[in-house]
């Protein structure tokens, strides 16, 4: 009876010490989510906000008082998608040099990591890394850091296409629902919980 | 014979309470039999109370993350549909309705993916669309408080999941049935966008709506405008305003009254929701034409946009944005010079902008009417013309403003019509008060005025304080404009002089200044005051406080002029990566579009931002 009892009461809190990290690692994703949509600046440019949302991880052991750093247990991708339908979405089928619309596809338009990339990679792939080419820096005029990729660069560069990303169909201008063009934002968290990792998305 | 022992705490109790104080000795059949029943105790313990228990932390604590993932599912697909509401542009409400319920839906599953911890989803949701047409509450989202659903469009998501239990459904409960709600709520926004139709956009815009190299930068203004929702619409409470402007600008929706004075902010009209149809027209009437007025342009966006303020108490429940789109740098200043403020401050100079050897005029009224109108008032738009390369290039002028005179005596909207199909006047208002009836002869123009018409200051060091605010200095306590691109590219770094008339980086820096502090003063909410001509803070009393938005189209590599200043856009913005940015003001945003394709998705990014700011 005793080893019984023992395993019901051990398992039982290790089953819920799971839970309830699962639970602060899906409330992160959405707390995130609902403030990147509403524009919230989490990019390198707001530390602020940055230290914000690693608080919100304070109980999977996240810094309290600064951003998630590359060696801590969680990681925050944050991404603005948009689906490219077979007219480009109303652009040309080309751009200046020649390189071939990404239709039919979800491209990046924005995107901010942070935390440790090591503890889970985006389940939607990453921009390409041609940060000072393909960044917002001629459209704002703002710093690479804002994570806003050159419009350009997302209907044309094959290296900005979202990979693995079904949740949202097959956006059609003649279906109703989510369009062509419109803006998606979507938040990924990793958290280490124990040895294994937990991940969580919202799309909002 | 086996004895039963006691944990020392209960043995301590029984001999306190037994008679004899002697502890309890059973002998063994008594033994046995309390061995039997603490057995079906345990039994009964671990069936009844333990694995309920451990049941319900375990069923409960999955139910409950079931139903965080559910709230953030229903959060999502309102905020999202909330935010993409007015889909597609111009279609009817049904039309609307129909597709902000099915991308809430999409988005509720999306973000509540099939067997999440075995749950399953209901249905697809219950997506609640209301408009706000009125005070009732179809969506049941105050809960019997006092949330505001009036003018105010809302989408409510309910949506309920179904768990199947491990442990629970023992107790013959197989599942567990969790619920959440989401709302989204957003605001009516009130836009003027204000276009330059200056000649260096002659190969953008094309006639009826045409352009010889698509994509057509008409098109895309169109798309934007038709982005908000006009009458007849989901909501149909949006706003749009329309300024076009070149070495003049003028309020082509709703159409500008030429009798009134436009130097007045009591006399201007706001926007209406129905816009739509004639937006369309004007946009794809415009003729490119002359220069570059930014300063009375934005000038008249704001007092369009905030010409309710002492009325209407809903204009402080809009997001109020100006839109401001241009594709060079400032070279004309609209201004009063016969202005007998300026005159006093001139030791009553009257010719201190003019000398008396190219006419001789009296002191100026403001008590007129229509200011412009008035016999003795020399008003007018001058510019620097021929390019910034141009050195000694005097300036042209005085030009008639559009805000003031209507062409071929018409009225209305064939009167806009006519001003966007046919250009801005080309006749001076000049030849009162024997001053020649050509053009401002070469060197005529001794001085620039200390403010434009508009009271924009032409040094912008020298404008007064109002409510102890004062325009910023850039680093170092040098004058702003020393960190355009005009003074340092077009003027090579030349410190600006009022009395260098004839040279065009000159006039160029007198209008890119007055244009900055016209964009300080709308984010700071200070207007002209015609009564006491001086810049006062708003009296409103509902106050606007507007969102600015440039976008600096750079046509200068394809058939252009010089590229639009990137600092003065976010100067006038109040963009966050200003180089004096105002934090506790609200921050707009500076765009550079780099080519025409940058042009439409500039806008995109324009629109997306005032959408989400509407939230």
């Amino acid at each position: 009876m005793v080893p019984f009892l023992a395993s019901l009461f051990i398992g039982s809190s290790i089953l819920g010490i799971r839970l309830v990290k699962d639970l602060v690692v899906t409330q992160v994703a959405r707390d995130a989510a609902s403030m990147y949509a509403r524009g919230t600046d989490f990019s390198s440019a707001s530390p602020v906000n940055q230290a914000l949302l690693s608080r919100l991880g304070a109980m999977l052991g996240w810094p309290q008082n600064a951003a998630l750093g590359s060696t801590d247990g969680g990681v925050i991708y944050l991404s603005q998608i948009m689906y490219i339908d077979n007219t480009c979405n109303g652009n040309a089928a080309t751009d200046s040099k020649g390189r071939a619309c990404n239709e039919n596809s979800w491209v990046f338009v924005n995107t901010i990591v942070l935390g440790n990339t090591n503890v889970h990679s985006s389940n939607f792939g990453a921009p390409p890394s041609c940060i000072s080419a393909c960044y917002d820096s001629v459209i704002t005029g703002t710093s690479p850091n804002y994570g806003n990729i050159n419009l350009n660069e997302a209907y044309y560069n094959s290296g900005d296409v979202v990979q693995n990303f079904t949740y949202l169909g097959t956006p059609s201008s003649s279906t109703a629902g989510f369009q062509p063009g419109q803006i998606a934002n979507l938040v990924e968290v990793g958290a280490y919980v124990g040895q294994t990792v937990d991940y969580a998305f919202a799309l909002f | 014979m086996r004895i039963v022992s006691f944990p020392k705490k209960f043995a301590v109790a029984a001999e306190k309470t037994g008679p004899t104080r002697r502890p309890y000795r059973l002998n063994g059949r008594m033994a046995d039999r309390r061995s039997g029943q603490a057995i079906i105790m345990l039994t009964l313990m671990v069936s009844c109370f333990l694995v309920p228990m451990v049941g319900l932390a375990i069923d409960g604590g999955r139910g409950y993350l079931v139903r965080i993932k559910l709230s953030t599912a229903v959060d999502g697909a309102s905020l999202a549909a909330g935010r993409l509401m007015g889909t597609p542009p111009g279609a009817s409400v049904a039309t609307q309705t129909s597709y902000t319920t099915a991308t809430a839906q999409q988005y509720l599953a999306a973000n509540f993916p099939a067997g999440f911890f075995g749950a399953q989803l209901v249905g697809s949701g219950n997506v609640c669309v209301d408009p706000g047409t009125n005070n009732t509450d179809p969506c049941h989202v105050s809960n019997g408080g006092s949330l505001q659903t009036y003018k105010i469009r809302t989408v409510a998501v309910n949506a309920q999941a179904t768990m199947p239990t491990f442990f629970m459904r023992l107790l013959n409960m197989p599942t567990i049935t969790v619920g959440a709600s989401g709302v989204a709520q957003r605001r009516d926004v009130r836009v003027v966008v204000v276009i330059d139709r200056s000649s260096s956009m002659a190969k953008f815009y094309g006639a009826g709506g045409s352009c010889a190299t698509p994509p057509c930068i008409q098109t895309m203004l169109n798309n934007f405008v038709n982005s908000f929702s006009g009458a007849g619409e989901l909501g149909g409470r949006d706003e749009v305003g329309l300024v076009v402007f070149g070495g003049s600008g003028i309020v082509a929706y709703p159409a500008r009254n030429v009798a009134n004075d436009y130097t007045d902010y009591t006399q201007f009209t706001a926007p209406d929701n129905n816009f739509k149809t004639r937006s369309s027209t004007i946009i794809n009437e415009i003729t490119s034409q002359s220069n570059t007025g930014t300063a009375e342009a934005l000038y008249l966006a704001y007092m369009t946009l905030r010409a309710d303020a002492a009325t209407n108490t809903d204009l402080s429940t809009k997001l109020n944005v100006i839109v401001l789109f241009t594709d060079g740098l400032p070279n004309g200043i609209t201004t009063f010079a016969n202005d007998p403020s300026q005159i006093a401050n001139h030791g009553g100079n009257k010719n201190f902008m003019i000398p008396s050897t190219s006419c001789s005029f009296h002191a100026g009224s403001w008590a007129a009417t229509n200011v412009p109108t008035a016999s003795t008032n020399l008003i007018g738009w001058f510019a620097q013309w021929n390019g910034f390369a141009n050195s000694n290039y005097n300036a042209h002028g005085f030009f008639k403003s559009m805000m003031a005179y209507s062409q071929s005596g018409n009225s209305g909207n064939t009167d806009i019509d006519n001003w966007m199909t046919n250009g801005e006047p080309t006749t001076p208002q000049w030849g009162t008060d024997s001053c020649p009836s050509t053009t401002m002869p070469s060197g005529t123009l001794t001085q620039f005025p200390d403010y434009d018409l508009f009271g924009n200051y032409t040094t912008l060091d020298n404008a007064p304080a109002v409510s102890s605010l004062t325009p910023p200095k850039a680093p170092g306590g040098k004058s702003l404009y020393t960190l355009g691109s005009l003074y340092q590219n077009q003027c090579g770094s030349s410190t600006y002089s009022p009395t260098a008339t004839s040279n065009p980086c000159q006039i160029g820096l007198a209008s890119w200044q007055a244009a900055v502090h016209q964009g300080w003063k709308i984010w700071n909410q200070i207007i002209w005051s015609k009564t006491s001509q001086s810049n006062i803070v708003d009296p409103g009393p509902n106050m606007s406080s507007p969102v600015i938005f440039t976008l600096g189209f750079d046509d200068s590599k394809i058939g252009g002029a010089e590229a639009p200043d990137l600092k003065m856009l976010q100067l006038i913005a109040n963009d966050p990566n200003s180089p004096v940015p105002f934090s506790n003001r609200v921050n707009g945003r500076a765009y550079y579009a780099a080519d025409v394709n940058a042009v439409g998705l500039a806008l995109q990014e324009i629109q997306s931002e005032i959408l989400r700011l509407s939230q």
